[in-house]
């Protein structure tokens, strides 16, 4: 039975309980709120009348401005169920207060009870609302909110419903209400404090130490957030037009109910329950409010699965555009009824229940925030525009609705397009663009922002230790502003020769390396130096501009300084510019001569200097030469070998892209890969493509950038190679992802046409790994097999990370490993953010054969998807043993060995042959171990 | 407190033993994750047996690190890191931390230390140097979950 029940609503085993606690609490407070609420609507249409409407509206946008600015204040400063809890306890006063007005007849004649009444209804209402969903927000993540949010939506219908039977039965007086109102308060307060004792919330990841949140975000950055964000200011649009559009919808049917039940006003005030109008709104509310409820409980969510959030946007609308260009072809009640229909059933069963999915896609800093401030603060604003729009007698009421709903089906279109995008921007909060440049920062810097932090720098160099100096020069060098140099170079002509130095050796790789203002300043610093120390890299930096006469050069050449003779070589070689042809022809070889000395010597720093002058003539001839000396024992020689290969390297260099390729693969040095990469990169060599893949599978993040910046520079050519390496179930699947993502740069459209049959295969393995690992050690209780299951598990997220890594790129999202990895995450929160976005952006029948898989369901609910004849342990080690994965064949050969199967040796040694290294250690441990 | 640039962020992550080795692009990039708190003296920063999410550098201030029973450990002071533990362990808080004076705290949430790792090996490195260089609170035993 509690299965049924479990289907019936969407649940899974376990979720019961929490969900009758919220679902009840949402009955209770919404069935308080909604007695009072409903029946000062009814109680001011008969004595007071929709004429004055308008001021009620007034007022309670005015009341609410002022309770928005205090919940936004208060939501940073107390616990959401302490503000809960706060508004009940106020509500429940202000019940008393009528209930005691009402008893000694205060405010009636004079009307201004009916006005509060209403009031104070509306202002209730909207503000427990609003409490309620940030309270049970706190306790699920996205997808539970998508099955679970129209349940608690339909306990509040359940409230609004019995309000309805209570108005239509006539039975109860209103005083009689209010302390019905004001017990169903107190134990609404009662239940709250009981589930913040017993239900743990799920935490985002900032929000569990004591401390508070870090406090990046002023009042102007999130302004700035918000207005940076499309997504938010849409939604923000529409939900200010909806309540425009709720406002003008009640009125209008307001007063087609007033003219239809006229007599309405001539009831006397003792009689108000039998008042004809009081029963038909009981009654409509009643059927609007079950139509909610069986919607909300059984449909909405469905509809959801079924049609997307997108799909769910322009019902409203496209019922309010119905009802209001319907109305003026008929006089009957139909067409009111059904703005009724939309005012008290549609905005609240679909639209309240969109918005809070929809809050999902706004920046995560500032989701409650949002939440509060259009739900408090548009709310009143809106009907303020509606109450103002009213107040104009020439305008027509129902074309204003029917104009509003045109917008809103606009806004509605553009916020169902920015949704995916936006749900995967804040997945990519995460993200660590390691990519960017300090050139690209600067854009994001406030004018005000940039001067600062230039200043800083300024004063860093100007004020810092050494090491603080290096990081000023290569931050002001870094942000390429022109307009700093001369504030740069004033600074540092304070400073001493050391950080001078420094200064040389990092404008070489600067965009100012050839800046007219910086050779003239080194140009008087050669002037006024004497230091050997600075003047050795500065006759260094001049020769390579050519400003080193080969008098100078000549003179420099008997310098003990390694860094001098090295700068009069390239002075020497240069000197065509300077000298006759015969002279120049001297001074060359005599400058070859001295390179070759330096360059033969054992001495690292004379090696490091010879590899700089080699550099200065960048000549693609010296890619040979080079060579030798990327085995140097010395990773600072090696480097520069690296990098004066990856300067000089032509197509024409592209017969020693295969040796470099093993240089890579046998060195761990990053800078030294990201060179030789770089070279390899210059060779266009397209016959790499599979080599480079491969090699990808030991390198880091960066490095793999590398290799995928290459290959898309190799262009389309390479498409057929990447199409057979993504599909190659042998390769590793980083490898195979690698593949996959440049090839879904290059060319979309293979990527996709191929998806399908690969991610199918890919499912069934993932399902293959998922079952055994649970159901294995069941069925061989007498074996221990948990490393068995532990490699089971890892090829399953290893599968599940490659399926979600493709799936991303078919669905042309920058990061896809950002996806995986925030999968992988021990955060509920930001995995159902994952699957959101994959529901959202790939192909609809692919993410359902993905779903059992990656949505959280229990283990025997996934279980069933695996269709395949079970196989024994002896089989699962076979198919284990000959997957690609290293891990499947060391537990196959571990497990093998520890149950002693049949042939295990002989089996192991076969499997050795042609096996990598560290498989074969293993298996030699395993060997010796067991005789 | 006056808002900190990036550029303040990124000096200040240079300064600690974990970032010192990287070079400007990449502090930059890191420094546009790391949140900055600040915090008046007494103020408890975390208490013993709570999950830990993110781990603090101290970019001003000092911070007093006590036990179970309350006691004093020892003073965190500029530039040392604190709260990296349970990062790695998935365990609750060993120690508890509370500011002695005016603090400013960088924090750095785990699935950022965790990318910034495999990217930049050298800051795993710096955590294996720091974690030999023996500080008396980081011998501590685990409290059990």
């Amino acid at each position: 039975m509690s299965g049924f029940f479990r289907k019936l609503f969407n649940m899974y085993p376990g979720e019961g309980k929490n969900a009758s606690s919220f679902a009840l609490l949402g009955f209770m407070w919404a069935f308080a709120v909604s007695l009072g609420w409903k029946n000062a609507d009814a109680l001011f249409l008969l004595n007071v009348g929709a004429e004055s409407l308008p001021i009620a509206y007034a007022c309670i946008a005015s009341i609410m401005i002022g309770i928005a600015s205090f919940m936004m204040y208060a939501y940073n400063q107390f616990p959401v169920h302490r503000i809960f809890m706060t508004a009940l306890i106020v509500a429940a006063c202000f019940y008393s207060f009528a209930y005691t007005c009402i008893h000694y007849n205060l405010g009636i004649e004079n009307k201004w009870l009916w006005y509060l009444l209403r009031i104070f209804g509306w202002v209730f209402f909207t503000v427990l609302n609003t409490s309620f969903w940030t309270f049970i927000d706190q306790f699920y993540h996205i997808r539970d909110s998508n099955r679970l949010f129209c349940l608690f939506s339909s306990s509040i219908f359940i409230g609004i419903a019995l309000t309805g039977a209570v108005m239509r039965s006539g039975l109860f007086e209103f005083s009689e209400i209010c302390l019905a109102i004001i017990a169903l308060f107190m134990a609404t307060l009662f239940w709250i404090s009981r589930i913040v004792k017993r239900v743990q919330p799920v935490h985002g990841e900032h929000e569990i130490d004591s401390a508070p949140q870090p406090s990046d975000q002023t009042i102007r950055q999130a302004l700035k957030t918000v207005l940076t964000s499309k997504f938010a200011l849409c939604l923000m649009c529409f939900n200010f037009l909806t309540f425009v559009s709720v406002i003008l919808t009640e009125y209008n049917y307001m007063f087609a109910f007033q003219d239809h039940f006229g007599g309405g006003f001539e009831q006397p005030i003792s009689n108000e329950e039998d008042a004809p109008l009081m029963l038909f709104l009981g009654q409509c509310i009643i059927f609007v409010s079950l139509f909610n409820v069986v919607f909300g409980m059984f449909f909405y969510s469905r509809f959801i699965r079924r049609f997307g959030i997108g799909g769910m946007i322009i019902i409203t609308p496209l019922l309010l555009i119905f009802a209001y260009s319907g109305w003026p072809m008929s006089s009957t009640m139909f067409f009111p009824l059904v703005l009724f229909f939309v005012s008290e059933g549609t905005f609240f069963i679909i639209d309240d229940s969109n918005f809070n999915l929809l809050l999902n896609g706004v920046p995560t800093k500032l989701k409650y925030k949002i939440r509060i401030f259009i739900e408090s603060f548009f709310e009143p604003v809106g009907t303020l525009t509606s109450a103002f729009l009213l107040s104009f007698s020439m305008l027509d009421s129902r074309l204003l609705g029917f104009l509003v709903a045109l917008l809103l089906v606009a806004v509605g279109t553009a916020l169902r397009k920015l949704y995916p995008k936006a749900i995967l921007t804040n997945l990519a909060e995460n993200t660590i663009h390691f990519e960017k440049t300090p050139k690209e920062w600067l854009p994001a810097l406030s004018k005000k922002e940039r001067k600062a932090s230039e200043s800083r720098l300024l004063a860093i160099l100007k004020m810092g230790d050494f090491s603080a100096q290096e990081f000023a020069i290569e931050g002001l060098l870094d942000f390429e502003d022109p307009s700093i140099l001369d504030r740069m170079l004033a600074v540092l002509e304070q400073c001493p020769a050391a950080t001078k130095k420094l200064f040389i050796a990092k404008l070489g790789r600067s965009i100012f390396s050839n800046e007219a203002r910086i050779i003239e300043r080194l140009l008087a610093w050669e002037q006024e130096e004497s230091n050997t120390e600075l003047l050795g890299p500065l006759y260094f930096y001049l020769a390579k501009q050519g400003l080193l006469s080969p008098q100078k050069a000549l003179l420099a050449l008997r310098s003990s300084d390694l860094n001098m003779r090295g700068a009069a070589l390239i002075a020497l070689k240069k000197s065509p510019a300077f000298s006759s042809s015969q002279v120049a022809a001297e001074l060359q070889a005599l400058a070859a001569e001295h390179l070759q000395e330096l360059l033969g010597s054992e001495n690292e720093e004379a090696i490091s200097v010879g590899i700089n002058v080699l550099a200065a003539d960048a000549n693609p001839e010296d890619v040979n030469s080079l060579i030798p000396y990327l085995n140097s024992e010395s990773s600072m020689i090696a480097r520069q070998a690296a990098h004066l290969i990856a300067e000089i390297a032509t197509p024409q260099s592209s017969r020693h892209a295969r040796i470099l390729l093993r240089y890579i693969e046998s060195q761990s040095d990053n800078a030294f890969r990201l060179e030789l990469l770089k070279a390899i990169g210059k060779m266009l060599d397209t016959s790499l493509v599979s080599d480079l893949i491969l090699l990808s599978l030991h390198l880091r993040p960066n490095e793999r950038r590398m290799i995928e910046k290459i290959i898309i520079q190799l262009g389309l050519r390479t498409v057929p190679e990447l199409i057979s390496l993504t599909k190659d179930s042998g390769l590793h699947d980083k490898c195979r992802v690698l593949a996959g993502k440049i090839l879904g740069r290059l060319a979309l459209p293979q990527l996709r046409a191929n998806l399908y049959p690969l991610i199918g295969a890919e499912i069934d393995r993932a399902l293959f790994y998922f079952y055994y690992h649970h159901t294995i050690q069941k069925r061989y209780p007498q074996y221990d097999l948990h490393v068995l299951q532990d490699a089971l598990l890892s090829g399953y997220h290893s599968v599940i990370d490659f399926i979600i890594q493709l799936l991303s790129l078919s669905g042309e999202i920058e990061d896809p490993e950002l996806l995986s990895r925030s999968m992988r995450s021990h955060n509920p929160k930001i995995r159902s953010q994952v699957i959101e976005t994959l529901e959202k952006t790939c192909e609809p029948q692919l993410f359902r054969l993905l779903q059992p898989l990656v949505d959280d369901w229990p283990v025997a609910e996934k279980l069933r998807y695996y269709s395949q004849e079970p196989i024994d342990l002896q089989a699962l080690l076979d198919v284990l043993r000959h997957s690609a994965s290293l891990t499947d064949q060391i537990a196959s050969a571990a497990i093998s060995s520890s149950i002693k199967t049949p042939n295990w040796q002989h089996t192991l040694k076969q499997q050795m042959k042609g096996n990598e290294e560290i498989f074969n250690h293993f298996a030699y441990e395993i060997l010796e171990s067991k005789p | 407190m006056k808002h900190l640039t990036l550029i303040d962020k990124a000096f200040l992550l240079k300064r600690t033993p974990l970032f010192g080795m990287l070079d400007f692009d990449l502090l930059l990039v890191i420094s546009d994750k790391i949140g900055t708190l600040p915090l008046d003296a007494e103020d408890t920063i975390f208490a013993i047996q709570e999950p830990g999410t993110r781990m603090y550098f101290i970019a001003k201030g000092e911070v007093e690190v006590f036990d179970e029973q309350k006691r004093l450990i020892t003073t965190l002071q500029t530039p040392d890191f604190f709260g990296d533990e349970s990062l790695f362990s998935d365990k609750p808080r060993g120690y508890s931390a509370r500011c002695k004076t005016d603090t400013l705290l960088l924090t750095l949430s785990k699935t950022n230390l965790l990318t910034i790792i495999s990217e930049c090996p050298q800051v795993a490195v710096g955590l294996l140097q720091s974690y030999t260089s023996f500080h008396k609170f980081r011998s501590r035993k685990e409290v059990a979950e």
